[in-house]
Order: C-alpha cells, then structure tokens, then sequence
C-alpha cells in the first residue's frame, strides 16, 4: 500500500480531525478522488452505498482494494471540504 | 455438533467450544470486555452451517478458571493464549473474529503475521483506550446538560447509575430487552478483572489498559480484513473509518440500526456481510 517507490509521486492524505494521513501514489489519489466526485455528483449516499457504488465504477479498473483506497480518499476529501456529512438519518455524504 | 475442553495457556486452564463440522476455514471468535465471557457472541453460531465456530473464555472469566495472579491480565498474555489455542486445535488455516477488546487480542496477533491466518474480521474495534475514550467523550459532549451532569456524579450514585444504564442502551447494546445470551455473560463476567484491568469509571479508565494503543501495529497486518461497527457504536463509525486507513487491505461496513452489538441487532445482515467477505477474501 505504500507505494514509496522513487519514481513514483505521492500525496499524504489529509483527515478531517488532523489524524495521520496514508502516503498513496499520485495516480491513484486521482482515480480514486475523480470516480468519488462521479458518484456523488447530484447526489448523497450512505456509506455503504457510496462505496457499493465506487465498487460498481471502479471493479476491474483499479489496481488496489477499491475500499480502503476509497475510505482513505473520502477522508481527505472531508479534510478538503471538498465532500460533507449530512446531518440525514441515516447520514450520507455529498458534495459541498 | 460441539466439542468443549481446556487448555493450559500457561498460568492456568482456558475453556474452550467448537461449534459446527469440520468444512470450510473455521473461525476462531474473540470475546470483548475484557473479562466477559463468550455467550454473547452467540449469533455468529449462524455461521456454522459449512464450517466450525471456537469459542473460548480467556483465562479469569466465563468456563475459564479464575485466577487471581493479576500479572496475567496483559493484551501480551491474551494474544499468547490466542496462539496456544490455534496451535493446540491444530489448525492449518483459520480465520479470526474479534469483538471490542477481543479485536486488540485479534489485531495484536495478526499484526505478527502468524501462519495459516487467511483473513480478519474486527467488529466494534477496540484499538487504542485514549482514542476510544476521547470519542466517548465526543459523544457525551453531545448528549443533553442533565444527562451529562449525572454522569459526572460517582459510579456509585443513583443518578450516574440511572445515566450509565440510559448509555449502555443507546450506545452499548442498541436494545433495551438483552436476550438470555447477553444475560449470561453479564452474568459469567468477572467485574474484578475488568475493573483491575479498564478501571471503574467507564469514560475515565485508569487500570493498565488506559494507555492500550496498538495502531502503530495495524499496518503490519497483511490478510484481508473487515471492520464492522453500528451507527450508534460506543466505537463510533468515525474511529473505525480511522483504523480502517491504518490496515493495508482493510474495508468497513456500518450497520445503520445498531450499537456496539450489530450481530444481535441486525444479525442477519451482519451474517451475510461477513459471510460474502470470507468468500472474497478467500
């Protein structure tokens, strides 16, 4: 998962409550961050169906566990404000 | 089909039961607390249809014996008697399934990359006591003035009684009936151990495992891994998504109805994640 290789770019992610970030390589920072922005363009999405649905978009596109590059990434993208929480029950997350 | 025994771990006799037929990977269950007993976890017996379920009481609670030797209510001995246990079944290849403090014993043992582990299942984690407590707090912080003024009351008062029991409901079982399982452990639990252990005060622990922090040791973890938790779970969705970013190839599922204890509170839905994540970890 620690893709630290020198080649290669990575992003620390970042955590909405300052938590240590993961290091992930550039490449898939983006792919993971684009298909998150796709599926809740419009929308907002339970956990579960958020990642049922990043599963649906990404399965057999993406090298690497599709969930925890997704957990990850969502995280950051909180930390960004670029994603919120609703305050729904139960509660789901769209775009800001 | 269930088989019980002991073991001798070390510094004295462990009980444990094997559910179920041999078949698929067995799955060796770890009970919370800590100090209370295994019956609880009694639902994941639904898994039993194609392969063997152990249970086991650590050693000072439950079926176990009661020793009074407290040196040995360490994460560091549980997670040795966890490996006894696995080496005196002979199990090739197995599975575990921790629950509260049962995943700190699961997780500090995978975090060693024992041979024949094929996959990991952490529901309601209990990872690190001040992470853990600091979100107690979070939730607390939450909850209404008065209610939060009685649990600043002793333990032993009336009023933090009446707020604990109003807590434990909301945020531990998620039910207000305990079905005769949950019962029993209440029941076999040893509160000595736990309260040498954890302390007395639920949200301000001070006993040895008040500083228990075993993130550090979550990315050494290298099999398939699931962390489960409620919506309402005293180890809150937020916690778990955090420990989830700390174990290479992990993923989370939150049950929307429940607490601490999804697999009494949505059972059948907690079976079936569990049963499509063994199959694709596998």
């Amino acid at each position: 998962m620690h893709e630290n290789k020198d080649n290669m770019e990575s992003i620390l992610t970042l955590h909405p409550q300052g938590k240590t970030g993961r290091k992930i390589s550039k490449d898939k920072y983006n792919s993971i961050k684009k298909a998150l922005l796709e599926v809740l363009k419009g929308k907002a999405l339970t956990h579960n169906e958020l990642f049922e649905a990043l599963n649906k978009k990404l399965e057999g596109k993406f090298d690497g566990n599709i969930n925890w590059y997704g957990e990850t990434l969502k995280l950051d993208l909180e930390a960004r404000k670029i994603i919120e929480r609703t305050n729904d029950k139960p509660q789901k997350y769209k775009l800001t | 089909m269930i088989n019980e025994g002991f073991i001798n771990a070390g510094k004295g006799k462990t009980w444990y039961e094997i559910v179920g037929k041999e078949g698929n990977t067995p799955i060796v269950t770890i009970h919370g607390g800590p100090a209370y007993p295994h019956d609880y976890l009694e639902p994941f017996e639904d898994l039993s249809n194609d392969r063997q379920i152990i249970f086991y009481d650590q050693l000072g609670c439950g079926n176990s014996e009661w020793i009074a030797d407290k040196s040995t209510f360490t994460l560091e001995y549980y997670t040795e008697e966890l490996t006894n246990l696995i080496k005196h079944l002979g199990l090739g290849k197995y599975i575990i399934l921790g629950q509260s403090w049962g995943t700190a014993i699961g997780a500090n043992f995978a975090s060693t990359n024992p041979k024949g582990l094929a996959s990991l299942i952490l529901a309601d984690p209990f990872l690190s006591t001040p992470l853990w407590v600091k979100d107690i707090h979070r939730i607390i912080e939450a909850l209404p003035k008065k209610f939060q003024e009685k649990l600043k009351q002793p333990p032993e008062s009336d009023q933090y009684k009446e707020a604990i029991g109003e807590f434990y409901t909301k945020y531990l079982y998620g039910m207000k009936e305990l079905p005769t399982a949950v019962l029993k452990s209440e029941h076999k639990m040893n509160s000595e151990q736990y309260k040498y252990m954890y302390g007395e005060d639920e949200f301000n622990p001070d006993g040895p495992l008040a500083k228990m922090d075993i993130t550090h040791k979550l990315e050494k973890i290298n099999v398939p891994t699931i962390l489960l938790c409620g919506r309402f779970d005293q180890t809150t969705p937020e916690l778990t998504e955090y420990f989830t970013t700390l174990i290479p190839n992990s993923k989370m599922r939150i049950f929307e109805n429940s607490a601490h204890f999804p697999f009494w509170t949505e059972r059948d839905e907690c079976m079936k994640v569990i049963r499509e994540f063994i199959k694709e970890a596998n």
